[in-house]
């Protein structure tokens, strides 16, 4: 035996508290676990997006198309490095209900632009010469099992073919992986050209602009420009960052991560006062023996040490089974594809981890410090007549 | 051959505050015991046996007077420093035994060597041969509800000894026994204090127990009424016991029990 031995006995003593509150920590930081990542996938879209990338969008809203003639206009513009377009194509594949996300893009550009998809020069070049050459990435290659020189007819739910229907038939001639475990993996890139000579609607016209500025300080001065200068126009423009689009396309979902801190920090409070009622519970159940531990000897240090141990072994141990629990639940929905297209990079982050574990210590410390404190201050005297 | 005094009790007063009233426990009291001595304190309830026993032990603190063990007053210094003391030279046997009830007998005798630096087959060594003294090898792995209350007193008598602390200190150690087992422990008692040359301090109500110490004091109201030397009865001591005796005759003070066979 030794102390940690000596501090399982006392945590086990009772193996009905022992159950519930560890149920009960595991539970917590489950949800910590799974809410936090879930959280945190969802905005990584916008934590990733560059600040210095700037979208340029129909005034509307962005689901109202530019006119093509507005790219050379703006490329022209002081202060734009590069600039690429895109167009939502509304994709799916075989399956309707199963909608895909999928663009028309400028090939030659647009991954100039977004430098965090990473595809072998060959192959892009590959892409970029065949005009019905579609890019796919990773994830959603290997859900479909695509491989590169298969040809597939991806259909759109917005747009029709000229030949009929609403199928384009496609060449799959590159697929990407993402630059980190964030990078969505699970999209598809048509060329604009093709999609724009073949559709029967939609005219000359382009979703959105995407460009990079040649210095991020001059952002607002270009903003205003742009949207200057199509002024009065009859399509009107709004220019953003990247990051300031992505995070407003997140909250129209409500604000999700006010619902989460108000939910998680409810879960603490309730745990907090839990945990830290048994355990001065159990504090007082072992007066005695907590005497005995004085008379044998055992410091004021020693008895501080060994009740503040069986809180934090607590916290520690049922919050990693709880975080564990929500690596196995993440990995599990992060494979589901409806999920996927949501929430592309499902996954425990490191700072998910970091933040539970500082969690896990506070809320040992929280609730051991006091027990611990009283344990210590006891009377050796009164606490051996302590029936 | 002088005789080392072990302790001084110098003038010593203990009480307490009882609403607005001051009770005093007992005052001015005077005694040294000797090193090696069995002494057994006697008296009715409330007559402040067990106090001097807390006192003697470093568990409270003298409202006046001082204590000193081998010259040196303790009760002034840091409660780590108590602590520590308490841990090299003093081990308590308790009337209810006060068992940690989730360890098993061999983890109860092991508690107090956890606070020392011994490497783990170190402690078990000193776990086997306290056990084997008082007799409950066999019974290591048994949870103290799964002994008898004579059992119980040895894993605690065991858990006294098992750090080879200079003093006992016995507060009422056949107090929850019956007749047989209570001698069975005294006889424990008496070998280490005989063979081991442990001073033992003891708190009892129970003659027969007080037949076992070399020294009486009888306390009343705070003051000694009676201090005595007790004539030796080996004939209460049982023939296990001698058996022991026999068995551990020279060995140091370390207790290292070769056999154990009181039962």
């Amino acid at each position: 035996m030794n102390s940690f031995f000596l501090l399982l006995h006392n945590i086990a003593r009772n193996k009905v508290r022992w159950f519930l509150n560890s149920f009960a920590l595991i539970v917590a930081f489950f949800l910590f676990g799974f809410l936090g990542s879930f959280y945190s996938a969802f905005e990584s879209g916008s934590e990733l997006a560059a600040n210095d990338r700037l979208i340029v969008m129909n005034k509307i809203n962005f689901t109202q198309p530019l006119p093509y003639s507005y790219i050379n206009k703006v490329d022209t513009m002081d202060g734009v490095k590069q600039l690429t377009h895109a167009s939502w194509f509304g994709a799916y594949y075989l399956d309707p209900t199963d909608p895909l996300i999928g663009y028309a893009v400028d090939a030659d550009t647009y991954l100039s632009v977004y430098d965090n998809y990473v595809l072998d020069d060959e192959l892009l070049t590959n892409w970029q010469q065949t005009p019905v050459g579609m890019l796919v990435g990773r994830a959603m290659a290997e859900r479909y099992g695509w491989l590169i020189g298969d040809k597939v007819a991806v259909s759109s739910n917005l747009f029709s073919h000229k030949s009929g229907g609403q199928d384009w038939e496609v060449l799959i001639s590159g697929i990407y992986d993402g630059k980190d475990a964030q990078t969505d993996t699970d999209q598809l890139f048509l060329h604009y050209d093709y999609f724009a000579q073949t559709r029967t609607s939609g005219g000359n016209t382009i979703g959105w602009m995407v460009l990079n500025t040649e210095n991020a300080k001059d952002n607002d001065a270009i903003m205003v420009a742009i949207d200057d200068r199509f002024e009065n126009s009859a399509a009107e423009t709004r220019t953003t960052t990247e990051r300031q689009f992505n995070k407003a396309f997140v909250e129209q979902l409500g604000s999700i991560g006010l619902i989460i801190t108000a939910v998680l920090s409810a879960v603490f409070f309730a745990i907090l006062l839990v945990v830290g009622n048994s355990i001065s519970m159990t504090v007082r159940e072992r007066t005695r023996e907590i005497g005995v531990l004085k008379a044998l000897g055992f410091s004021r240090p020693q008895i501080f040490k060994l009740v503040l141990s069986e809180a934090m072994f607590l916290t520690l141990s049922s919050g990693t089974i709880g975080l564990a629990l929500s690596y196995f639940a993440l990995d599990a929905m992060g494979k589901i594809p409806q999920i996927q297209s949501i929430v592309p990079a499902l996954l425990l982050t490191p700072s998910t981890v970091l933040q539970a574990v500082v969690y896990m210590l506070l809320l040992g410390g929280i609730t051991g410090a006091l027990p611990a404190y009283r344990a210590m201050s006891l009377n050796t005297v009164d606490a051996l007549r302590r029936s | 051959m002088g005789v080392d005094k072990l302790f001084e009790i110098k003038s010593l007063s203990k009480s307490f505050i009882k609403g607005k009233t001051e009770v005093s426990i007992f005052s001015n009291l005077n005694m040294d015991i000797n090193q090696g001595d069995f002494l057994a304190i006697m008296g009715p309830s409330g007559s402040g046996k067990t106090t001097l026993l807390n006192l003697i032990g470093g568990i409270d603190k003298p409202t006046q007077g001082t204590v000193l063990y081998r010259g040196r007053q303790y009760h002034d210094t840091t409660e780590a420093e108590l602590s520590a003391w308490r841990a090299q030279h003093v081990g308590f046997v308790f009337q209810s035994f006060n068992l940690m009830p989730m360890l098993s007998a061999a983890g109860n005798v092991e508690l107090p060597l956890l606070l020392r630096q011994l490497t783990r087959s170190q402690r078990r060594e000193k776990v086997m041969a306290a056990l084997e003294l008082v007799g409950l090898v066999d019974r290591k792995g048994h949870k103290p509800n799964e002994m008898s209350g004579g059992q119980n007193q040895r894993v605690a008598v065991a858990r006294a000894i098992v750090g080879d602390p200079d003093i006992l200190l016995c507060d009422e150690p056949t107090g929850n026994l019956d007749r047989e087992t209570a001698t069975q422990v005294l006889d424990i008692l008496r070998l280490l204090n005989q063979e081991f040359k442990k001073t033992i301090i003891m708190v009892t109500h129970d003659p027969l127990a007080a037949q076992y110490a070399k020294h009486r004091v009888e306390l009343d109201k705070g003051m000694i009424v009676n201090k005595e030397v007790v004539v030796a009865k080996d004939a209460v001591v049982t023939q296990e016991a001698t058996a022991i005796k026999e068995d551990t005759a020279g060995m140091s003070g370390e207790l290292v029990a070769e056999k154990g066979v009181v039962t």
